[in-house]
């Protein structure tokens, strides 16, 4: 695999650590959390491996294109709407959960208006860019942050205040019967990867999944869903984790350096994962954009105005759906309609795979 | 046409410029519209029935560490019905915006850790401005006596309700260190009680002095540890050292210095999954301190011995007395809920086998050196 699709990986996989995902995993903490989250990182490792190979027959052609070659307009035109509309609210929801962390944490006196103008200001930037400076940005960020996150896990892990007995406590409900909604959620870490139907235009080279990807994207996988579920439990204790409207937050404010720059980790912790939550709000609206894009495509050839002129509206759109929505949505809607999407999203991702298994068989035949 | 999109340009510059003007500066008050709270304590109220007496201790600006000798405090307190509406009404008290996030200690009058803990702690969870790691102390005779104390040892810009915990100026096994998060934890758990430092003050009222603690819970009275037992719960839970282990025979009489400690326990359960005995194992390491005689390097191993038997007898004793009071400070119950699949009255069986469990205690103290000297 090239290095940009572990890069997607990871980037969706970290910004969901803070994201919904885990208040959803432990409102099922008595119901059966663990059997789904071990089911669902197999799960997740055999869709990475099926769209791996689903499109290595055809390197360097993104979804729309390939769509274009095997599939009438009538049928990859509602194909597109359902992908754009489910990327977009990916990104919506990483939004609205960071516009929400940063009034109450970093600025509880600015306005929520102004809050969210700077991010979706800065974010409509980097849905413009090319493709190929996404990816780049997308390096960039990982190559200065990643000490300081590596820095943070392991404060994490070896902090006297975690509690074993806890992790022990919440390991004990493993015999519970599997939920579909926390399969669902952990199925969402490993999505990264489904970026690749537009990125997969700049990805010439041929891609393997063999078995040293596999151990690698199932090692990452565990690593991950291990610490975004245990680590908080060990933290905050087992018996009312359920309370916690962001457990990640409180997790990483229980965390102490002692003689420290700062002694609250909390501010470093946020801002580490801003920066990644940016890039992967960025990355998710950018791959909706460019979906939308091939749906709103009149002729094969556009002048160049009026690209322009769909670029605007479509980001006009953008903005408008997700001012009305972010200013709107309660907490309590957030995680309701969150778990939807997330049942809802496995389901897309499904249909996704047997829709680019039914084009190659199209490509060989 | 070119020229055109030039002006256009050059217009929407000016636009965003003149943008700028229209903002009205900063929307975070500055440091000089602030005040900071260092510490906040709480104490029953007069007025209301179920209400709250807040006290806070306010830290005041000064112009340079050089030109100011003692720290200056302001202190300032209202009753309420709740935490919350106490401080609101605060905040109509001072000029200034009462900065909650540099809070770091907060004392409890002894009276209310037993029933309202949880109702007022709330506050402090809740709000999302105050540190999860702020330390968390009992008060005796009364949390605002004991915010009002300002040791004479206290130095300017250096608080002493902070330097005392955290292992961050003073390490000692008699101080217990319970941060906000730990206690919200342990007290909403089943199996486990939280423990809180006592702090007291003497006549003077010039010192701060913390050696004891309380074993709270949801359900009864708090329980005092005694120095030693305070000793004993931070050494073996929390690992803490120091020169403070005294241990006697007939004719010696030595000071440890304890440098690591450790215990580990496995609890044996009888056929039907009831608990029986909790086998415990303490391991310390270190060197001995003080001694009324003459100490010989070739007679490390008896040290061993006799230092082994005093801790084991200390420890058993200390077991036995926090199990006679009904409380459970290491977690055994905690434990014992983790180390089996879940079942539905797990937290039964517990309660009701833990006053009978018999604990086998097994200490294992290494020493390494007599010191300096034999």
């Amino acid at each position: 695999m090239s290095r940009f699709v572990y890069y997607l990986l990871i980037s969706n996989m970290v910004a969901n650590m803070i994201a919904a995902g885990p208040r959803i995993l432990f409102s099922k903490s008595e119901q059966g959390a663990i059997v789904s989250m071990i089911i669902a990182l197999f799960f997740g490792v055999f869709i990475n491996w099926a769209l791996i190979k689903f499109f290595n027959a055809f390197s360097g052609e993104s979804l729309p294109e390939i769509l274009d070659l095997y599939v009438k307009r009538w049928i990859s035109i509602p194909i597109l709407v359902v992908l754009g509309s489910i990327w977009y609210i990916a990104g919506l929801q990483t939004l609205i959960t960071y516009v929400d962390l940063l009034l109450r944490f970093l600025a509880p006196e600015m306005s929520v208006y102004t809050t969210l103008s700077m991010f979706i200001v800065v974010i409509s930037f980097g849905v413009i860019m090319k493709s190929r400076s996404i990816l780049f940005t997308l390096e960039l960020v990982f190559v200065m942050l990643l000490p300081f996150a590596i820095y943070y896990v392991i404060k994490l892990y070896f902090s006297p205040q975690i509690s074993w007995d806890y992790v022990r406590l919440a390991m004990s409900f493993i015999d519970n019967p599997p939920n579909y909604t926390v399969f669902s959620t952990t199925l969402f870490f490993f999505i990264g990867t489904f970026d690749i139907i537009v990125f997969n235009s700049l990805l010439k080279k041929k891609m393997i999944f063999g078995l040293k990807e596999a151990t690698f994207v199932f090692l990452l996988g565990a690593f991950t869903i291990f610490t975004t579920y245990f680590i908080p439990i060990g933290v905050l204790g087992f018996d009312r984790i359920k309370d916690f409207i962001y457990p990640w937050i409180f997790t990483s404010d229980s965390i102490r350096m002692k003689f420290g720059v700062i002694e609250r980790v909390v501010f470093i912790f946020l801002l580490i994962f801003l920066a990644v939550a940016f890039l992967s709000i960025m990355i998710h609206w950018h791959v909706s954009f460019k979906l939308f894009e091939n749906v709103f495509r009149l002729k094969k050839s556009m002048t160049n105005k009026g690209k322009t002129i769909r670029t605007c509206i479509l980001l006009v759109a953008f903005w408008v759906v997700a001012f009305f929505i972010t200013v709107r949505v309660t907490e309590y809607d957030l995680f309701t309609y969150s778990s939807y999407y997330f049942n809802l999203m496995s389901v897309v991702i499904v249909g996704l795979l047997s829709l680019l298994w039914m084009l190659n068989r199209r490509a060989k035949s | 046409m070119r020229n055109a999109t030039i002006v256009v340009k050059v217009l929407i510059i000016a636009l965003l410029l003149g943008v700028v003007l229209l903002q009205t500066g900063c929307a975070f008050k500055d440091i000089d519209k602030r005040i900071f709270v260092v510490a906040v304590g709480i104490d029953p109220s007069d007025k209301f029935d179920e209400g709250f007496k807040v006290t806070l201790k306010i830290a005041l600006p000064f112009g340079s560490i050089k030109t100011s000798a003692k720290p200056s405090y302001a202190y300032i307190s209202e009753e309420g019905a709740s935490v919350g509406e106490a401080i609101r009404l605060l905040e109509t008290h001072v000029d200034k915006v009462l900065e909650l996030g540099h809070m770091k200690t907060i004392v409890i009058h002894e009276e209310l850790l037993a029933e309202h803990l949880q109702e007022f702690m709330d506050y402090f969870v809740r709000r999302a401005d105050i540190q999860l790691i702020a330390y968390v102390a009992a008060a005796r005779p009364s949390a605002e006596t004991i915010l009002k104390v300002e040791p004479s040892t206290e130095a300017p810009a250096s608080v002493a309700l902070f330097n005392l915990f955290g292992d961050s100026a003073i390490e000692s096994p008699f101080i217990v260190t319970t941060y906000l998060f730990q206690l919200r934890r342990d007290h909403l758990a089943k199996g486990i009680n939280s423990v809180l430092p006592l702090i007291e003050t003497n006549e003077n009222k010039d010192l701060l002095i913390v050696n004891n603690s309380v074993v709270i819970s949801r359900k009864k009275a708090p329980v005092i540890l005694s120095i030693v037992e305070t000793k004993y719960y931070d050494s073996l839970l929390k690992g803490s050292t120091g020169f403070t282990y005294q241990v006697e025979n007939d004719q010696l009489k030595v000071l440890l210095d304890i440098s690591k400690s450790k215990m580990s326990y496995k609890i044996i359960k009888s056929k039907n999954q009831t608990p029986k005995t909790i086998e415990i194992h303490i391991k310390m390491k270190g060197i001995i301190g003080e001694s009324n005689k003459k100490l010989y390097l070739s007679k490390l191993d008896e040290y061993n011995d006799m230092a082994s038997k005093e801790v084991q007898k200390k420890a058993y004793e200390f077991f036995k007395r926090m199990q006679e009071e009904s409380v459970d400070p290491f977690g055994f119950g905690l434990r014992y809920r983790s180390t089996q699949l879940h079942r539905s009255d797990v937290e039964k069986v517990w309660a009701n086998a833990y006053p009978t469990v018999e604990f086998k205690v097994t200490a294992d103290v290494n020493l390494q050196s007599t010191g300096t000297t034999e």
